[in-house]
């Protein structure tokens, strides 16, 4: 049933003004804070470009931007090379639909635990003095300690691992929805399975494929707990420039780092978006 | 007509409970917001005492805000920023660095003495500039470390910027004392901080992280990542006592005083601020600031207030003379330009 005009608007009116109230209008409150000025320790009133003007000539900022962007990236796609194989071997090789259910609950765990608590984990994990560390050094393949922990790739692998979850369940679900005959169909007139892989399951799965970049990209471009905890001050992304400015009433900065961040996002779920729409629906 | 008597007599029963009846009930509570520290003891004595006011107040209903500094106060300037006459928190704990920030954004009342009678006892050199808070102690801070893995333990604030310390140093994020330490030993000042940022540019690499909370910062040393830390006496004494093998190092230098105060926030309704006034003469008792900086390990602020033998183990009053006092109008000016400058100079070089 196809739902239209007043009844629409009926039905949309709680989720618009809840997110109108409780996101649209504060963050608007707080992006407006990016046409005043920060001196002194003080917000000065008055409408300028001017901190859009010293945030977008200052190199340090394109830094951070290119850490976040390099960042959100290189998880993105660890987390599609993780996701999809597993998502494939859940649908294809795991057959007792008790054994998928416990295997998705496993799998769907990290997000049933805190991200501050999943963080230390890591932290306990990769340390000069953690478990990963002492089985190398126990076992002989290494002297001195591997530096996992404060620094880029101990926030990429910290990162993935949350997200991996994102990655795996849009897939698996586009997954289901194939139709299971035309692999049988491909198979029959001769193709092997990587043929019917690269020319059937992949092509079909893409949507699910990409729905999983956008989910994990645009969480790992806004991700602040792990880039915080687990970079120890090396790791320097938008979130964390836009937490640093509030905590120091230096708003302006802040809210100009935040549009930035919101237009990265905006802009990165036009191009999948774009790219979804190109794609052939199961 | 004895229907017509009968609408007339509960007409009338409901008019006097609409209109009279109020008169006699209890008038609203007054409302306030307490902001105190979270753990190590902060809340015993603020709450023993609030309790007690309570007992004879009973139209005045008090909240608590247990959170530290850093994260209440950038709230209390959106709520200011929002409606300058509805602030978050109407009276409590702020340490120094928050009461200058508060000085530039117009965060407090002026306390008056004559309401706050106790306020005369409270040593000179914890009263502020227009009476705009007053003292209710003093922590320290000093050098903390790893007493299993450090031997020699540092006796010098430049050890945190010295090679021989090479990734194995923490402190918090937000904390500028390291960098204002490492001006002042360097020919600079908080008005002159170059020095300090050509340091600690030289020797980022001494940093192993910085963390943004107390426990991160006690995993750290405890878990042997990072050896040495600024941090409080106060703080290292309960790390201590729950059997953390942590030391702790008064530098030669001197340690750095770091005062607390009481802080009423402009905004508040005339009724909320004669009940903080109040609150604070009450925790401004000799008794009740002696037992405050006991249960915290702190130097009491009011004359008269005895210091507990276990607090002048660790921290002798006499270390007070000697002790680094810092310009912390200029830190709260300066900390915006300074945290950028820290991100570009330091941290990328990490």
């Amino acid at each position: 049933m196809r739902i239209q005009g007043l009844l629409a608007v009926w039905f949309l009116a709680p989720a618009l003004g809840i997110m109108t109230i409780f996101y649209l209008i504060p963050l608007g409150v707080y992006l407006l804070n990016g046409f005043h000025l920060f001196q002194s320790g003080k917000i000065v009133p008055i409408w300028t470009l001017r901190t859009f003007g010293s945030f977008f000539q200052d190199p340090f900022s394109y830094r951070v931007i290119g850490t976040s962007l390099s960042l959100s990236t290189v998880v993105t796609l660890l987390d599609v090379a993780l996701g999809y194989p597993i998502a494939y071997a859940l649908h294809t090789r795991v057959k007792s639909p008790g054994i998928r259910a416990l295997i998705g609950l496993l799998l769907f765990s990290p997000l049933l635990v805190s991200v501050v608590v999943r963080t230390y984990g890591w932290f306990i994990l990769l340390a000069n003095q953690g478990l990963i560390n002492a089985l190398l050094k126990n076992a002989g393949i290494i002297s001195q300690p591997l530096p996992l922990l404060f620094n880029t790739w101990g926030v990429i692998i910290s990162l993935a691992h949350i997200l991996l979850p994102f990655s795996i369940f849009p897939i698996y679900s586009i997954m289901t929805r194939m139709d299971p005959t035309l692999k049988e169909a491909a198979r029959d007139l001769g193709a092997n399975w990587w043929k019917a892989f690269t020319q059937i399951t992949l092509p079909l799965t893409m949507p699910g494929v990409i729905t999983a970049i956008l989910i994990c990209f645009t969480l790992a471009l806004s991700a602040f707990v792990t880039p915080q905890l687990l970079g120890g001050g090396r790791i320097q992304v938008l979130p964390l420039t836009v937490y640093n400015n509030t905590v120091e009433i230096n708003w302006p900065t802040g809210a100009v780092a935040g549009f930035t961040l919101l237009l990265l996002s905006i802009t990165a779920i036009w191009i999948i978006n774009a790219i979804l729409r190109r794609l052939p629906s199961i | 007509m004895r229907g017509k008597r009968r609408m007339s007599y509960v007409l009338t029963v409901l008019m006097l409970g609409l209109f009279v009846l109020p008169v006699f009930s209890a008038p609203p509570k007054v409302k306030l917001t307490m902001f105190i520290w979270a753990g190590a003891n902060q809340g015993v004595v603020p709450r023993e005492v609030v309790r007690q006011y309570l007992r004879t107040h009973p139209n005045v209903e008090i909240e608590f805000w247990e959170s530290n500094n850093t994260i209440t106060y950038p709230k209390m300037v959106a709520a200011k920023q929002a409606n300058p006459n509805n602030p978050l928190i109407h009276f409590g704990f702020f340490n120094i660095d928050a009461s200058n920030r508060g000085d530039v954004d117009d965060m407090w009342l002026p306390l008056d003495e004559k309401k706050i009678p106790n306020m005369r006892f409270v040593h000179p050199s914890l009263r502020r500039p227009g009476n705009h808070g007053i003292g209710y102690g003093i922590s320290a801070m000093g050098l903390m470390y790893n007493k299993n893995l450090v031997q020699e333990p540092p006796n010098s604030w430049s050890a945190l910027w010295d090679p021989k310390w090479r990734g194995k140093v923490t402190f918090f994020d937000n904390n500028f004392i390291p960098l204002v330490l490492a001006a002042r030993l360097n020919g600079g000042s908080e008005k002159n901080i170059d020095p300090g940022f050509k340091v600690w540019s030289e020797n980022a690499k001494n940093i192993r992280a910085l963390v943004t909370s107390n426990d991160q910062l006690k995993n750290l040393l405890v878990s042997g990542e990072a050896l040495i830390a600024p941090w409080f006496t106060s703080i290292w004494k309960f790390w201590e006592l729950e059997g953390a093998p942590l030391g702790f190092i008064n530098p030669k230098e001197g340690v750095v005083a770091f005062p607390i105060y009481l802080q009423i926030v402009k905004g508040s309704t005339p009724e909320q601020i004669r009940i903080a006034e109040e609150i604070i003469n009450e925790l401004l008792a000799p008794e009740n600031n002696a037992r405050y900086a006991r249960l915290t390990f702190g130097i009491p602020s009011v004359k008269g207030a005895q210091i507990a033998e276990s607090v002048r183990q660790i921290l002798n009053p006499k270390l007070l003379d000697t002790a680094i006092w810092l310009d912390w109008a200029t830190m709260a000016q300066r900390a915006s330009e300074w945290r950028q400058r820290w991100e570009r100079e330091v941290k990328s070089r990490m």
